[in-house]
C-alpha cells in the first residue's frame, strides 16, 4: 500500500522521543560521541510559539471555561495530537490522555514539579503488590546529579520518608500559602509539615539558562527557558555535539526484529511525506511517554513474555477543596503569580492511615490573587454591591489539593485496537481503568484533613450542589506502570538497568517502567532514571 | 408566566443547566484556531436585535460600569453570550428566546429603576429558583459572570489583575499578618440541585 523508504545507515542508537527520557537517553550518548537518531512525532518549535504573553483568556473562544484550560491553549495552538486523526478510546469512565505533538515533549508544558521519591516509594511498608527493584539509595546520587544539572528549587529539609533535594534556593509562599501552612502545621495530631515546592524552575541564573521572571502560566510553555524542558535543556545540547539525527514528524508505528532476536529498525510514518519509512541501529531506546512507549511495544507484539505489557497502569489522584480566607479579602491587588504554587505537604503519614488506606498522598495549600474568578455566581444579587463582594473576595481565594498514589492493579492496562487506527492505520489505544476502595479512602481522608486545615485557616468553605469528586482518570498527566521494572522476567518487563527482559538491544526509559505511582510526580524519577540505565547502556556498548 | 409543577422545574433546570455546558464543549471541540485579532467587528449569530437590546439593558444593570470599569457593556458581553449560543441546543436557545422575550414584556419602560426593580424581585430566590423567569435569572447571571470576568476589561479594569507581568526578584508574602475587613460577612450560597 505505502512505499517503504529504508536508509542505509546503521546508528549506534535509535531514541524514540524527544521528552524527558528520550531527550536525557540522547544528552547522556551523545556526549560520549555515539551516533544517535532521534524520532519524535511532531515538529520543532520555537519558544515564541508557545501562548505565553502571546495570548491571553480573552482571545480563547470559550475562554478556558468549558473542559480544560491548558487544553484549549494547546489546542489552539496546534500543541496536543490530533484526536480526530489519532483517535483513543476508554471503557468506563473516560480517561484524559494528553499527547504533546513537539521536541521536548509534554516537559514545554509541565509545571515543573520535581520531589523526590521517599525510601518508601521504592519500598513500600505494606504487603500490596510487589517492590521495585531498586532502592532509594539505588537512584539517590542520580537524583543529585540531576538536580544540580537541570538546576531546581530548594525544600530546605526532609520531612518524615521525603529527603531533602539538592536545590539552589527556595520557593517563597505567598500570602495565601503562608495562612494555610500556619493552619495546617498547628492542627494537632496530624503532623503535616509544608516545604517550599522543589521545581525544575531556577530561582537563580543556572548553566546559561537566566533566572525565573515569575510571569505566571509555566504550564504554557517558558519563553526564557527558565523552567526545564527536554528542548532546551537536554536536545539542542545533543544536537551541538554533532552526533545527533533529529527526525521529526516520525509517529512510530512498531520495532522490527531480525533473525536473532534482535530488533533491526524503527517503523515509522513520516508526516511529512505521509510515507513509511525504516531507521535501522545497533540499539533501541524507547522514550515516548509511558502509554506510547507501551503502545509501540503492544503493536510490535515484542517483549511481553511477562505478558505484562500494558497492565499496571497507574497515575495520581487529583482532588481539591477551595475556600476563602477572609483576613484576605479586599486587600490591594498586587502580582502574586510567582510560578504557580510555592509550598507543599510531602506525606508524613509512614502508612499510619494503615487501618484505612495504604500509601499516601501529598498535598499543595495554594491561593492567591489569580488571573480571575467566577464567585459572583455564590454571592447574591447583582449590581454595584454585588461587584463590589466580587472584588473583595477575588483576593481571597485558597485551595488545598491532594496528589495520591493510585495503586498498581493488574486489569488497569491499555490496549491497541485497529478499530482506532489513526490516519497512517496505526492501530490506537484503549484504556481500561478504575479507582478501587483504597483510592476512594485516600480521597475521603484527603476531604476531610483538607477541610480541617481550611476551617484552621478560618475559610469560608462554599458548599458544593454535589458531593465533591477526583477530578477524571488520567488528569494528573502521571501516567505510570505499563512495563514494569522488576528481577523476575516472569514478573516484569524490563531489569533493574531499564533493559527488556526478552531483547537484548532493547530499553525503555521512560514512566512505564515505574512499579509504583508513588505519590511525588514523576519527572525527577524518569530523569535519573534515564541516566542511570543510559550510561549502564553507554558502559556496556563501549566495552562491545 | 406560568409557575411549573416541581418534577417540571426541576427537569427543566437541569436540563438548561446541563444545555448551557454541553454547548460550550462540544463546540469547543471543533475550535482549533485562535480567532482573529478583535480588530473586525464581532457578527451576531444567534440573537437578534430587539434581543440584543433587551440583553444589553439586563447585563448593564447586573455588572453595571463604574470607575473600575466599563462592565458587562464595555466588555461586549452580549458578544460571548451570542457565540455560546450560537453553538448549543436547539431546546436552550429556545429558552433564551422566550427568556430574553418576557423580560423584555416585563420592562417596557426599561429604565433603570425599572429594570432594578424586575431584576431584584428574579434575584430573591436565584439559589433556589422557582418560575422560569427566576430560571431565566440564574442563567443570565451565569453567562454574565462567565463573559465578563473572563474578558479583557473584567480581568484588566475591574479586577485589576496584576499578573503575567515581568518580576524581577519575587519575594511573596511580606506581611507581618493579615487582617480581615472590620464588617466581614461570609455571603457565599449554593445553587440547589447540582446546577452551574
Amino acid at each position: 500500500m505505502f512505499q517503504i523508504r529504508k536508509s542505509p545507515h546503521i546508528y549506534d542508537i535509535a531514541v524514540i522521543g524527544s521528552g524527558a527520557s528520550g531527550g536525557m537517553t540522547a544528552h547522556v550518548l551523545t556526549s560520549q560521541g555515539f551516533d544517535v537518531a532521534m524520532l519524535e512525532a511532531g515538529p520543532m518549535r520555537s519558544p515564541s510559539e508557545f501562548p505565553t504573553h502571546r495570548l491571553r483568556r480573552w482571545n480563547l473562544p470559550y475562554r478556558g471555561l468549558r473542559g480544560d484550560y491548558m487544553q484549549e491553549w494547546l489546542e489552539a495552538t496546534h500543541f496536543f495530537a490530533d484526536t480526530a486523526k489519532e483517535p483513543y478510546a476508554s471503557e468506563g469512565d473516560p480517561f484524559e490522555w494528553v499527547r504533546v505533538r513537539a521536541v521536548g515533549g509534554k516537559s514545554l508544558f509541565w509545571a515543573g514539579v520535581v520531589p523526590r521519591f521517599s525510601p518508601d516509594e521504592f519500598i513500600p511498608k505494606d504487603d500490596f503488590d510487589t517492590r521495585w527493584p531498586i532502592a532509594y539509595e539505588d537512584v539517590a546520587p542520580f537524583y543529585d546529579r540531576v538536580e544540580e544539572f537541570i538546576g531546581v528549587t530548594s525544600t530546605l529539609e526532609g520531612a518524615g520518608a521525603f529527603q531533602p533535594n539538592r536545590g539552589l534556593a527556595p520557593q517563597r509562599p505567598n500570602c495565601a500559602e503562608v495562612e494555610l501552612k500556619r493552619a495546617a502545621e498547628s492542627l494537632g495530631g496530624r503532623n503535616l509539615k509544608a516545604l517550599p515546592i522543589p521545581k525544575a524552575i531556577l530561582p537563580v541564573d543556572h548553566k546559561g539558562r537566566p533566572k525565573c521572571h515569575h510571569c505566571g502560566p509555566c504550564w504554557q510553555g517558558c519563553d526564557s527557558g527558565s523552567k526545564f524542558d527536554a528542548m532546551r535543556v537536554l536536545v539542542k545540547r545533543a544536537l551541538a555535539t554533532g552526533k545527533l539525527t533529529l527526525m521529526t514528524g516520525a509517529r512510530v508505528r512498531s520495532l522490527r526484529m531480525d533473525n536473532e532476536n534482535r530488533i533491526s529498525s524503527v517503523y515509522y510514518w513520516d508526516v511529512k511525506d505521509r510515507t513509511y519509512r525504516e531507521v535501522r541501529a545497533r540499539y533501541f531506546v524507547l522514550g515516548a511517554g509511558c502509554i506510547e512507549s507501551t503502545q509501540i511495544l503492544l503493536n510490535s507484539g515484542i517483549a511481553n513474555s511477562s505478558g505484562l505489557v500494558g497492565r499496571y497502569l497507574s497515575e495520581h489522584l487529583y482532588g481539591s477543596v477551595d475556600g476563602y480566607l477572609p483576613q484576605l479579602a479586599g486587600r490591594k491587588v498586587i502580582n502574586e503569580d510567582s510560578n504557580g504554587a510555592n509550598i507543599f505537604i510531602p506525606d508524613l503519614t509512614r502508612n499510619w492511615r494503615g487501618g484505612k488506606f495504604i500509601r499516601g498522598y501529598q498535598i499543595y495549600p495554594t491561593g492567591g490573587i489569580s488571573e480571575t474568578t467566577m464567585v459572583g455566581m455564590r454571592l447574591p444579587g447583582f449590581g454595584p454591591a454585588w461587584k463590589e463582594k466580587v472584588r473583595e473576595y477575588y483576593t481571597a481565594g485558597a485551595s488545598v489539593l491532594m496528589q495520591g498514589e493510585v495503586l498498581p492493579y493488574r486489569e488497569n492496562r491499555i490496549e491497541v485496537d485497529e478499530r482506532l487506527a489513526d490516519d497512517a492505520g496505526i492501530p490506537g489505544v484503549r484504556f481500561h481503568y478504575r479507582w478501587h476502595d483504597n483510592e476512594k479512602a485516600m480521597f475521603a481522608d484527603f476531604l476531610e484533613v483538607s477541610t480541617e486545615i481550611l476551617r484552621k485557616a478560618g475559610a469560608e468553605i462554599p458548599q458544593s450542589a454535589t458531593p465533591p469528586k477526583p477530578f477524571a482518570h488520567g488528569a494528573s498527566i502521571h501516567y505510570v506502570g505499563t512495563a514494569r521494572m522488576g528481577n523476575d522476567p516472569k514478573l516484569s518487563v524490563v531489569d533493574k538497568w531499564n533493559r527488556s527482559h526478552d531483547i537484548p538491544n532493547l530499553l525503555i526509559n521512560d514512566a512505564s517502567v515505574f512499579v509504583t505511582a508513588g505519590n511525588q510526580n514523576p519527572t525527577l524519577t524518569i530523569l535519573a532514571l534515564a541516566l542511570r540505565s543510559t550510561e549502564k547502556l553507554a558502559q556496556q556498548m563501549s566495552k562491545a | 408566566m406560568s409557575e411549573l409543577t416541581l418534577t417540571d422545574r426541576r427537569s427543566f433546570l437541569l436540563q438548561a443547566a446541563a444545555l448551557w455546558q454541553t454547548a460550550t464543549v462540544l463546540s469547543a471541540q471543533h475550535i482549533h484556531s485562535v480567532p482573529a485579532a478583535k480588530t473586525i467587528p464581532y457578527q451576531f449569530r444567534f440573537l437578534s436585535t430587539d434581543e440584543r437590546t433587551t440583553l444589553r439593558i439586563v447585563m448593564a444593570r447586573i455588572a453595571p460600569a463604574d470607575e473600575h470599569s466599563g462592565g458587562a457593556e464595555g466588555a461586549h458581553v452580549d458578544e460571548y453570550i451570542d457565540f455560546i449560543l450560537s453553538h448549543a441546543d436547539s431546546e436552550l436557545q429556545a429558552i433564551w428566546h422566550s427568556g430574553l422575550k418576557r423580560y423584555a414584556s416585563a420592562i417596557p419602560t426599561k429604565s433603570p429603576a425599572a429594570v432594578d426593580a424586575f431584576l431584584t424581585k428574579q434575584a430573591l430566590k436565584e439559589f433556589a429558583p422557582q418560575t422560569e423567569d427566576e430560571i431565566f435569572f440564574m442563567l443570565l447571571k451565569t453567562a454574565v459572570v462567565e463573559g465578563f470576568y473572563t474578558s479583557e476589561e473584567g480581568i484588566k479594569n475591574e479586577l485589576g489583575y496584576q499578573g503575567m507581568g515581568f518580576v524581577l526578584d519575587w519575594q511573596g508574602c511580606t506581611h507581618e499578618h493579615h487582617q480581615a475587613p472590620a464588617d466581614w460577612q461570609p455571603l457565599l450560597k449554593t445553587r440547589s440541585g447540582g446546577l452551574i
